[in-house]
């Protein structure tokens, strides 16, 4: 049983049966955290009244025959042909932020006693040895997940990079990594100190864990003073370009995503956060609607143009959907609460199917009516088309080996691969 | 009449006090006697004694976690007195520093933490922290501490010890037995017999949020002609309490076992590895390196009642523990078998905890469940926070455990790329450096010359005076450079050096 936690060579980390071939290389991660409207967004339902569709009572037509969206998806509507819709993710209900939050990220439904890393993660650390970038397997946009800590039971280096600050500021700074305080001939002048020090020192002699930090200290330096960093300089991008993605937080992260992918890297969650509307829902969403349709759409035609949508999963949704009765009373004002019962998702890339729509949900989009669709059954999708056997078993460091997926398979929280997208 | 029987009494409680030192003496003696025999066989000469500052530092980072300030560092310096090793090692087990460390490494294998997946909620944790603090305070015996643990009723946020049982999301005897076979006897697997004394616990909610009380199902059927090990079956009376049966049994003197995997994590604590190590692993594929010499720690544990900081002390008196990690050319290869100190990294909150300390710049750390949000004081070091879901960026980069697991594991044995990124580079630490508060009455003194601040800065964050040598090439590596400049530079590359990045 013994072995070292952390230094488990890549052929060890799990097991499978059939490796699916690969189709995509990377992934990207739209998560509305707190969870968004699914009645204002891609499962309108406009005959259900005014106590379900609020200020929006007018969906538009897609380019999809019969497929209406939410009003102010204006760009996402002409793009259809590019993604497709799941009208019918459930997670069975659950309604609370932190449960549905490890659910969704985890896809582990089953209250197991173990906490799983998200998936992001477990790409990370399943693809490491296929990162080609210079920077790491797994990067947010802007901030981590503030209520679960993603790396689950792999080591801490699984979890995202965090990269703070602010793509839509003059200047992004990515903490450690980019700013324009300390000058490139500084850094290289503080490695030739650390070096000058080390030799000095008469209290430590080499071992193999200073060999071991000192070639990374060599690493790093080649990353701060080189150009791969330039990753995250968006004043590289043509005003044009970064106008299209929209001049926000959210529209410029999903530009420095596109980068981020182009530089190689596996896994970007773009972390989009201030969906979790119990209070005066519609004042809040014209404009967080509008910029998520700019966004994301200018995001996918990008992928597109650039030849890199066939190899990089877009997925975007949260943690659950919103309540399609509205509370119009005190305090709500016109709120939704959480709903886990039934909520949407985009999916789009990697080898996925554009212009589809998965699922039907009843005429006031409260009930699945056809094809549920649950958390881990999406998860097992990316992994597919990642190359990962989603029945596959992965090493934990005490237990031994244990399903990558518990609750895929199961039939009270798994309804199958997407395979109507392949 | 009276006077004499004083007199005899002070007499008395004198010799108590010689015998008392004696006999710890001869405990580090024991323990010395064990490791230097195994090197003896194997060929090897140990190394010599450390100075005087690693001995500092060393036992400042592992009893506290934190590193020496600059005036403790001159005071023990300067000091002649020829115990002042030993005195510093009362010192340090006496403070609060010593206090935190050990709710901390408590904290991190009882997975404390107030949020989702593990819920103990805030107010858990604060009973569950706070419990364990008064635990070593009052240097409770381990065997008494973890009877407690194992054996409370009532709720979780009135008797903290019930806790144990709340930290799994999954709540059967299986996954108690799995938390208490890891834990206290290093095992990844317990056998299916333990079980039978957990069958009575469950949990009942209350009127209070995310209150709840452990209470038993006594109608459960008592475990009968039960084996543990050891020399008899064990059988519970009916309508019991049948986990005392079992904590009776763990925690008894011929389980050595029990005592063996606390005083051998206690050793890699304070030693950078284990006897047996990983020290969470006790099987027949993951021998210790030394059996003798855990033996030895075994039975002084158990003879001495369990006591935790005698423990520690005869380890920290220890001639093994005082070597230098500098190696001979007979020792350079050995790693397990104690013949120098092996440098071990410093922890994510150690490296944060120091940068705060020495610059006197400290982040706020607010805990944000539930709303609304609650600010710690201020100037509270990373190593109080007592809660895997409070946090701050720097400390997931630097590898806090996010306190999912249990097992050792959660904390990496080496730096990893991010990290090294990180600290190179960071804006966060920049700006603590660049308003270091210590410096500025040295910086705007124009007496001091560029060679008394940089050994201003090696005793800030190495605990040592600067050589002649190193004073005279660093001052070279910037001329013209402003102090301002000098003081940037030099803290930016001490903090990444291996002197500072290791205990050593």
């Amino acid at each position: 049983m013994m072995f070292l936690y952390g230094t488990v060579q890549a052929q060890e980390r799990y097991r499978h049966q059939e490796v699916p071939q690969a189709k995509a290389k990377a992934v990207i991660y739209i998560y509305l955290d707190g969870g968004s409207a699914q009645t204002d967004t891609f499962d309108p339902k406009p005959e259900a009244g005014r106590n379900y569709f609020g200020k929006y009572p007018n969906p538009i037509k897609t380019t999809l025959p019969g497929v209406m969206f939410g009003q102010r998806l204006r760009h996402l509507a002409t793009l259809t042909d590019k993604f497709s819709v799941i009208r019918t993710m459930t997670n069975n209900g659950n309604n609370a932020h932190e449960t549905s939050h490890y659910i969704t990220l985890t896809g582990d439904m089953t209250n197991g006693g173990i906490v799983y890393p998200s998936f992001c993660s477990m790409i990370s650390y399943l693809k490491e040895e296929e990162c080609k970038s210079r920077l790491f397997p797994y990067i947010t946009l802007v901030e981590a997940s503030t209520r679960f800590n993603e790396a689950g039971f792999l080591p801490n280096q699984y979890k995202p990079y965090d990269t703070g600050g602010n793509p839509n500021d003059k200047v992004f700074n990515v903490d450690g990594i980019f700013s324009e305080k300390v000058s490139t001939k500084r850094i290289a002048g503080r490695k030739e100190m650390i070096d000058k020090l080390n030799s000095l020192s008469e209290e430590m002699e080499r071992i193999d864990e200073t060999d071991k930090l000192h070639s990374l200290q060599n690493d790093a330096v080649e990353l701060l003073t080189g150009e791969a960093k330039d990753v995250f300089n968006l004043s590289k991008e043509d005003e044009k370009t970064r106008n299209r993605y929209g001049r926000t937080t959210f529209g410029q992260s999903c530009l420095a995503a596109r980068r981020l992918i182009q530089e190689g890297v596996i896994a970007v969650c773009v972390r989009y956060r201030g969906w979790d509307t119990h209070k005066e829902h519609f004042a809040r969403m014209d404009e967080r609607l509008d910029d998520l349709d700019c966004g994301l759409s200018a995001l996918i035609e990008d992928l597109d143009r650039l030849g890199l949508l066939k190899t990089t999963i877009i997925i975007c949704g949260g943690e659950f959907g919103r309540t399609p009765r509205i509370s119009w009373e005190p305090p709500w004002n016109g709120g939704r609460g959480h709903y886990g019962k039934t909520y949407s998702y985009v999916v789009a890339g990697g080898g996925l199917k554009g212009g589809q729509v998965i699922g039907k949900t009843d005429k006031t989009g409260e009930n699945v009516v056809e094809r549920p669709v649950y958390p881990c059954d999406l998860i097992a999708t990316v992994y597919t088309l990642m190359g990962i056997d989603p029945k596959g078993e992965i090493l934990h460091p005490t237990a031994g080996y244990i399903p990558l997926l518990p609750s895929y398979g199961n039939p009270k929280t798994s309804a199958g691969l997407l395979t109507e997208l392949f | 009449m009276r006077m004499i029987m004083k007199n005899a009494m002070n007499l008395k409680s004198g010799i108590i006090i010689l015998l008392l030192f004696a006999a710890l003496a001869a405990k580090a003696q024991d323990i010395d006697q064990c490791v230097n025999s195994k090197l003896a066989l194997e060929g090897i000469t140990p190394s010599g004694k450390c100075s005087d500052a690693t001995f500092l530092r060393r036992t400042y980072l592992v009893l506290t976690s934190a590193v020496p300030s600059v005036e403790e560092t001159k005071a023990f310096l300067e000091s002649t007195d020829a115990n002042k090793r030993a005195k510093l090692v009362s010192k340090l087990l006496d403070s609060k520093g010593w206090i935190d460390n050990m709710v901390l490494r408590w904290g991190d294998m009882l997975r404390i933490k107030s949020e989702f997946p593990s819920c103990i909620w805030p107010n858990g944790v604060q009973a569950f922290n706070r419990w364990l603090m008064v635990q070593f305070r009052d240097n409770v015996p381990y065997d008494a501490f973890v009877k407690e643990l194992l054996c409370s009723t009532g709720s979780n946020f009135r008797t903290a010890p019930v806790n144990l049982f709340r930290i799994n999301t999954k709540r059967t005897p299986k996954t108690f037995c799995d938390d208490i076979a890891l834990i206290f006897m290093g095992q990844r697997s317990h056998p299916k017999e333990w079980e039978k004394f957990f069958t009575q616990v469950y949990l009942k909610g209350t009127k209070e949020w995310k209150e709840e009380i452990l209470c038993l199902d006594l109608d459960k059927p008592a475990p009968k002609n039960v084996y543990l090990g050891g020399k008899e079956t064990i059988s519970c009376k009916k309508r019991t309490d049948y986990r005392i049966d079992f904590a009776n049994w763990l925690t008894s003197k011929d389980n050595r076992q029990f005592a063996a995997v606390f005083v051998n994590r206690v050793w890699s604590w304070l030693m950078g590895t284990g006897i047996v190590e990983p020290v969470d692993d006790f099987s027949n594929e993951n021998l210790p390196s030394n059996p003798e010499l855990l033996d030895c720690l075994t039975t002084l544990f158990i003879s001495n009642g369990y006591n935790v900081k005698e423990l520690f002390r005869s380890i920290l008196l220890s001639e093994t523990y005082s070597r230098t990690c500098r190696t001979n050319s007979s020792n350079r290869s050995d790693q397990r078998l104690f013949s120098h100190y092996i440098p071990h990294r410093l922890t994510g909150e150690q490296i944060s905890d120091a940068i705060s300390s020495i610059t006197g710049n400290f982040d706020i750390f607010a805990s944000r469940a539930p709303e609304p949000f609650t600010k710690y004081p201020k100037g509270t070091r990373s190593i109080e926070i007592g809660d895997g879901t409070v946090t701050i960026s720097e400390l997931e980069v630097l590898g806090r455990p996010s306190r999912d697991v249990s097992s050792a594991s959660a904390r990496a044995r080496s730096y990893n790329y991010k990290q090294v990124i990180y600290l190179l580079n960071s804006d966060h630490i920049l700006q603590k450096v660049r308003k270091n508060r210590a410096l500025t009455p040295i910086i705007y003194n124009e007496k001091t010359t560029k060679e008394e601040i940089v050994d201003y800065l090696y005793l800030s964050y190495l605990n040592r005076h600067a050589t002649d040598n190193e004073k005279k090439t660093i001052v070279s590596l910037l001329p013209n450079a402003h102090v301002t400049t000098i003081c940037e530079d030099v803290s930016i590359a001490l903090l990444n050096s291996d002197e500072f990045l290791f205990v050593h």
